[in-house]
């Protein structure tokens, strides 16, 4: 049996490691009270982002196409070339260069890859260069950033502007590790770091940024449910990344009259005494 | 449950003998040889896991505080005060305050002890223990998983990480805590510490607890509080052995007894009875009512450095009877009254404590506010005259005045014998007993905005009208409340003045106007 050890562990690749791969996808599978959806990207949240989303499934069906292509021609290889009884004792064959295989797997994946470059650049322009616009009296303007968000060794700092809107201002207001933001409106952010390189991640937004310092970043979403959505840092940054979760907070705004942004800029626990109670 | 030294051990023999006789096999060449082995190793791997071969931890003893009182009592390097009194200190400070794993609270005054008020039974559960989680809903050992890779399991500030941060973790044995929003020499209120546990201490290595519950942050307070009492206590108790008579005890048992050999019911009834914390489901009898730990009885309980452990197991039916119940009742009760009611009443007054009310001008928070700019410029006399900022934060606000100082945790020991912190060789003695090696504490940067205190208005005026506790930061006991706030004012605008901000950073493509 063991000649054909190696045929079954390759063949395995395919049928167990796609098979997974899907189950988790449509959140179907679960060992034991073990769900396999839980493995797979939260739902998401975020409409800048629905492209995005379709382009990850789809580099992922290329890639599991071409996944269980390879590994059933290796696994088959294998199985039927195996040291077995009834096999004769045939010397092997070297063969040294085949120029039409060369073509081929140099060919079709630069296709892909050419493909998937032009494909994503609406979606990479709409995520990191076009930012969200609003008309202010009758011209159109790029929506400015309603909180700060400042990544450190290890946490997330978010300030608001104060009662004077702007930021970077003596009256901006700190928060550790809590983001609000209205829903059903686009947000944009700036995002900053403060000492090494970190990542901003909403993972439920399909929204990330490295960070460096010394720069600015800004990122856009919308958020259309309200909710809890978690904050994470994407970039190992030392000894405590895991610690760097912050929580992100959408809240519907109640009174249409106001812009959203101030009210939620002040979160009851900045308050005065708030955080003291 | 716990830990099985001989168990583990012949687990640990049996894993090195396995690896040994399949470490020919490893070389080999047979695919299913090695599976074989992988499996092997994968089970031992689990079973080791799953059992947790590691000895419960301990609280450690306050090695430095010991080393201190000897130097203090005139004795040589090397010379330590008498191993008895050692004994005796670890040995009423782990009866009364339980282990790591099982914490008790001693009650001197009878069940309606007002120190229970200072830390919930089910606070002190959640928090201590070793780490479990069950499900997403309880999740025990809070302080070993959050805490104590800093802080240090006993509380310390000496976790295996301390070393490498500035500042250095906080130690709470020496009961001192930097912000709170009561005055300087009384404990922070339980709020400044679980406000603090949400914001974090901007500035240094102490990270924003925020996302954990409430009631776990709760937990983790009244455990701070805990080993905060606990540390102060044994430190009090180490002073007090330096004054002792040579032939004297803290507890006057005959010589080569120790209190803790003492049978649990004889201690129970001449000594301070004391509420053992267990988690119900680890708890041998399942009501929680004033009874000796369990743990007290096993040889767990010794302090970890505490090398007379092998004495104790000895059967002593021979010696109880020589000792005499009245004068050890004499000494603990003493004990429990000189030492320890002091500490529990200091505590105790803050859960009554209400911060002093102070409303905020509008100009303090209102940027457009008319009164502003002339309330900013009599900060900026102030900064420079009568509340003498300048001598320390510097003429420019950099913190580059008086940079000399030290911190009340370094200057515990540093100024006992008034070593040279410029000297390695002198306080090496010290670091070897367990100080950290002495760094000077730094007057706050006020250029660049980071208020370690919490930065809203009410924070600074705080630190600005208490001080900060343990620091060379003063009370300004001569500011009027209105001379604060322009204090106020004037350090919350320094960061955002034109020779404060850098040239302003590189715009990144995604900043580019919109055409
Ligand atoms: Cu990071």
């Amino acid at each position: 049996m063991m000649h054909r050890f190696w045929a079954i562990l390759f063949s395995l690749v395919p049928i167990l490691g796609i098979g997974l791969y899907v189950l988790a996808a449509v959140g179907k599978g679960s060992f034991g009270g073990f769900s396999l959806s839980g493995l797979w990207l939260p739902e998401n949240g975020n409409p800048y982002a629905v492209t995005i989303d379709h382009l990850f499934d789809l580099v992922h069906i290329i890639c599991g196409v071409v996944l269980g292509i390879t590994t059933s021609v290796l696994a088959y290889v294998v199985w039927r070339y195996a040291d077995h009884p009834g096999r004769n004792n045939e010397a092997a064959q070297y063969v040294k260069h085949n120029t039409l295989l060369e073509w081929i797997w140099t060919a079709i994946p630069a296709a892909i890859l050419i493909f998937l470059g032009f494909y994503q650049l609406q979606v990479w322009a709409d995520n990191k260069m076009n930012r969200p616009t609003e008309m202010v009296d009758g011209h159109k303007q790029a929506i400015e950033p309603m909180a700060l968000v400042v990544g450190k060794q290890f946490g997330w700092e978010v300030y608001y502007p104060g009662t004077d809107g702007r930021l970077g201002t003596s009256d901006d207001q700190r928060i550790e590790n809590e983001l609000t933001v209205p829903v059903g409106k686009p947000v944009v952010l700036r995002v900053e770091a403060q000492d090494v390189l970190h990542s901003f991640s909403i993972p439920g937004l399909r929204v990330k940024q490295d960070v460096v310092p010394g720069m600015t970043q800004l990122v856009w979403f919308q958020v259309d449910k309200p909710g809890t959505y978690e904050i994470l840092c994407m970039e190992l940054c030392g000894w405590g990344h895991y610690k760097m979760r912050a929580r992100m907070k959408a809240v519907s705004t109640t009174s249409e009259a106001t812009t959203g942004t101030e009210q939620v800029a002040s979160p009851p626990s900045l308050s005065q005494e708030g955080g003291e109670n | 449950m716990g830990y099985d030294e001989k168990n583990c051990l012949r687990k640990g023999d049996i894993l090195l003998r396995t690896r040994a006789n399949t470490r020919s096999r490893w070389w080999g060449s047979g695919g299913l040889d090695l599976w074989i082995s992988v499996k092997r190793m994968a089970i031992l791997v689990l079973l080791g896991g799953f059992v947790g071969c590691t000895p419960p931890p301990q609280f450690r003893e306050n090695a430095l505080e010991w080393h201190k009182q000897a130097r203090t009592a005139g004795l040589k390097p090397g010379e330590s005060l008498p191993d008895h009194h050692r004994h005796d200190v670890n040995d009423v400070v782990s009866d009364w305050f339980g282990t790591p794993d099982q914490p008790s609270v001693p009650l001197v005054e009878g069940t309606e002890d007002p120190l229970m008020q200072l830390f919930s039974p089910e606070g002190l559960i959640r928090a201590a223990g070793p780490v479990v989680s069950r499900d997403e809903k309880s999740s025990s050992g809070l302080y070993r998983r959050h805490c104590s890779h800093c802080h240090g399991v006993t509380g310390d500030g000496r976790g295996p990480t301390a070393t490498f941060l500035s500042p250095y973790p906080r130690d709470f044995r020496l009961g001192k805590f930097k912000f709170k929003s009561s005055p300087t020499g009384t404990p922070p209120t339980k709020a400044d510490l679980k406000l603090l546990l949400q914001n974090g201490v901007p500035g240094t290595s102490m990270p924003s607890f925020r996302l954990l519950k409430d009631e776990e942050l709760d937990a983790l307070v009244d455990y701070v509080i805990y080993l905060s009492v606990r540390g102060m206590l044994e430190r009090f108790l180490i002073a007090a052995t330096r004054d002792l008579d040579e032939d004297e005890r803290l507890v006057n048992l005959p010589k080569e007894m120790r209190y803790r050999d003492l049978p649990a019911k004889a201690r129970m009834e001449i000594g301070v009875p004391v509420r053992s914390i267990v988690e119900p489901s680890r708890s041998v009898e399942s009501d929680q009512s004033v009874t000796r730990s369990e743990a007290a009885e096993s040889p767990d309980s010794k302090i970890e450095s505490d090398e007379a452990g092998a004495e104790s197991t000895e059967p002593l039916e021979q010696t109880t009877s020589t000792y005499d119940p009245e004068t050890v009742e004499e000494d603990v009760t003493f004990m429990a009254e000189e030492y320890l009611l002091p500490i529990s009443e200091k505590w105790l007054g803050i859960l009554e404590f209400e911060a002093k009310e102070v409303d905020v001008p509008a100009w303090v928070t209102d940027r457009t506010h008319v009164e502003r700019a002339s309330q900013l410029e009599i900060g900026h006399q102030l900064y420079f005259g009568t509340a003498n900022c300048v001598q320390c934060h510097g003429e420019t606000g950099v913190g580059d005045g008086q940079t000399n100082n030290f911190d009340d945790w370094t200057n515990d020991w540093l100024k006992v014998e008034g070593i040279n912190p410029a000297d390695p060789e002198a306080w090496a003695e010290y670091v070897n007993a367990g100080a950290h090696p002495p760094k000077p504490i730094l007057p706050r940067n006020l250029r660049l905005g980071v208020y370690r205190g919490g930065d809203r208005p009410i924070d600074l005026f705080r630190r600005i009208q208490y001080g900060i506790e343990g620091t060379p930061m003063p009370a300004s006991l001569t500011l009027t409340d209105e001379q604060v706030w322009a204090l106020v004012v004037y350090v919350q605008e320094m960061p955002f003045e034109p020779i404060s901000r850098p040239a302003t950073a590189k715009k990144s493509e995604n900043q580019r106007p919109v055409r």
